[in-house]
């Protein structure tokens, strides 16, 4: 029997948000990958922990998962917990699939008639998630500007059926604003070490009232 | 969440740094002749990109001149102003007073509503003169205070919150038309890169003190493909833009410059001996 969200985080099942909000920040100190550079164990044990954090916040613990209480306005239920997955997909099985089906198809109306946001409120309201299901939330989170879930979720589709040439179009047509975007920092002469050099060395014309009293937020020098 | 909108001095030209000198003066003027001597103190970098597009988008003339301040009694400069530096110095008292409240109501730190109470007759005047977008300001970090505090854990909601912001700063007149309607959508891209900017900086230190940061939910090899995503959006719309003068160096600011924090941040970890890589291919 899989962990539940609770027992992840160490917190009693009645621990209040707060607690279970500080016991999500103390795991993440012990093991997020930045402060644990290439230990494979930490990270797997990170996205655990990520996924019963999220599973908690949104109401998909044990007692209460697969009821329907995510509430549709919130699009943090858009968010894929994937460790809890193959139970979301045993238990949406036994509901009907021909309905999601028909949703999925509205969900594609609203997102053609340029109503992105109400696609997204119709795809959080429903709990099977199969590869259409990423594909579409992937566009229509693109189309609101969501771009952290947006190239998750189409990068999920194409990892669920890699052979659809549609769900890699979308991908790809998402990832190009990244390639363009290296390709400006490079047409701008851009490279880590030239843009983190702060003229401290050589501060001189750095004499800003700001700076002068200390209270200019951060002094990446004047140029 | 301020200061990020910044040139990387480094690999601008002479002229180019001249030209951005002369306009972070000229914003420092207008807000020490419209908002007080003291306001001269709140001065950020992120104003002198919003002043230098306006008047760059609405080709307002510029009034240049070449004079002493009190910071540099002795060498004479020049200084570059238009009618966005008045707009951008407001904006710049209205983000700081919201932004102290907001460090005094999350950190208890008296400094912060000490300074915000000083500047509270200021912020009053101009809160009446802009409502909207002071309006804009307190509503936007007031619901970002919220998320915050929730431990929320979508970054796209509070990146989003801080991109309707930027979105409203970005438009000057009230009247509305198809080019208030380009900036808004450039300045909500704009805002949430720098949202996302600011956690990927914090991150490292976020973390060891048991902070929010909204990064720590992903997974740590899609943080920076999601920074430049977000990165070449704003750049698409930025291109959109009918921008007259200055392109290069705002290019340079949105490309380069605004990664400034970030990497110097990274470099001083690197000195520390602190590993710390957020994925980041090798440039």
């Amino acid at each position: 029997m899989a962990k539940s969200p609770y027992e992840i985080l160490g917190v009693s099942p009645n621990a209040t948000k707060d607690e279970v909000t500080k016991a999500y920040r103390k795991l993440a100190k012990k093991y997020h990958p930045d402060l644990n550079p290439g230990d494979e164990a930490a990270a797997r044990r990170m996205s655990e922990i990520n996924a019963a954090y999220d599973d908690i916040k949104n109401g998909r613990t044990s007692s209460s998962y697969g009821s329907s209480d995510t509430s549709p306005g919130s699009s943090r239920s858009s968010y894929p917990s994937y460790s809890s997955g193959w139970e979301q997909y045993q238990r949406s099985r036994q509901e009907s699939a021909a309905d999601d089906y028909a949703t999925l198809d509205s969900v594609q109306a609203y997102i053609e008639s340029d109503q992105c946001e109400a696609a997204i409120l119709l795809l959080n309201t429903m709990r099977h998630r199969n590869a259409r299901w990423y594909y579409l939330s992937g566009i229509a989170n693109y189309n609101t500007g969501n771009s952290v879930t947006a190239l998750r979720h189409a990068r999920e589709a194409v990892r669920l059926e890699p052979g659809n040439a549609e769900f890699r179009r979308v991908l790809n047509e998402i990832e190009a604003s990244g390639e363009m975007y290296r390709t400006y920092q490079n047409e701008n002469g851009y490279t880590p070490i030239a843009v983190g050099l702060c003229c401290s060395l050589a501060c001189s014309s750095c004499m800003c009232g700001a700076c002068i009293a200390g209270l200019s937020p951060i002094c990446v020098c004047c140029p | 969440m301020f200061g990020f909108v910044t040139v990387a001095p480094a690999l601008l030209s002479a002229e180019q740094k001249t030209r951005y000198r002369a306009r972070y003066c000229g914003l420092c003027r207008s807000l020490g002749q419209y908002c007080g001597a003291s306001c001269r103190l709140l001065l950020t970098y992120d104003l002198v990109f919003l002043e230098m597009l306006l008047a760059s988008v609405y080709e307002l003339p510029e009034k240049s001149q070449s004079r002493r301040c009190i910071a540099h009694p002795v060498r004479p400069h020049s200084e570059i102003r238009t009618a966005a530096s008045d707009y951008a110095a407001a904006i710049n008292v209205l983000l700081f007073h919201d932004k102290l409240l907001d460090d005094w109501h999350d950190d208890k730190n008296p400094a912060a509503l000490a300074a915000a109470s000083f500047y509270r007759g200021k912020y009053a005047q101009l809160q009446q003169q802009y409502p909207h977008q002071s309006q804009a300001i307190t509503h936007c970090l007031t619901e970002l205070g919220a998320m915050e505090r929730d431990g929320e854990s979508n970054p796209d909601l509070p990146a989003g919150c801080f991109g309707r912001l930027m979105g409203e700063l970005l438009v000057m007149h009230d009247e509305s038309g198809p080019l208030e309607e380009a900036l808004h959508d450039f300045g909500q891209w704009l805002g949430r890169f720098i949202y996302l900017m600011d956690a990927v900086t914090d991150l490292h230190d976020d973390l060891i003190r048991e902070r929010y940061n909204p990064l720590v939910f992903l997974p740590q090899g899609e943080i920076m493909d999601v920074l430049e995503l977000t990165g070449g959006e704003v750049m698409r719309r930025f291109r959109e833009l009918p921008v007259t003068t200055d392109r290069d160096i705002m290019e340079h600011i949105l490309c380069a410059g605004i990664w400034g924090n970030y990497h110097t941040r990274m470099q001083k970890y690197a000195k520390k001996g602190q590993d710390t890589v957020h994925g980041k291919k090798p440039v």
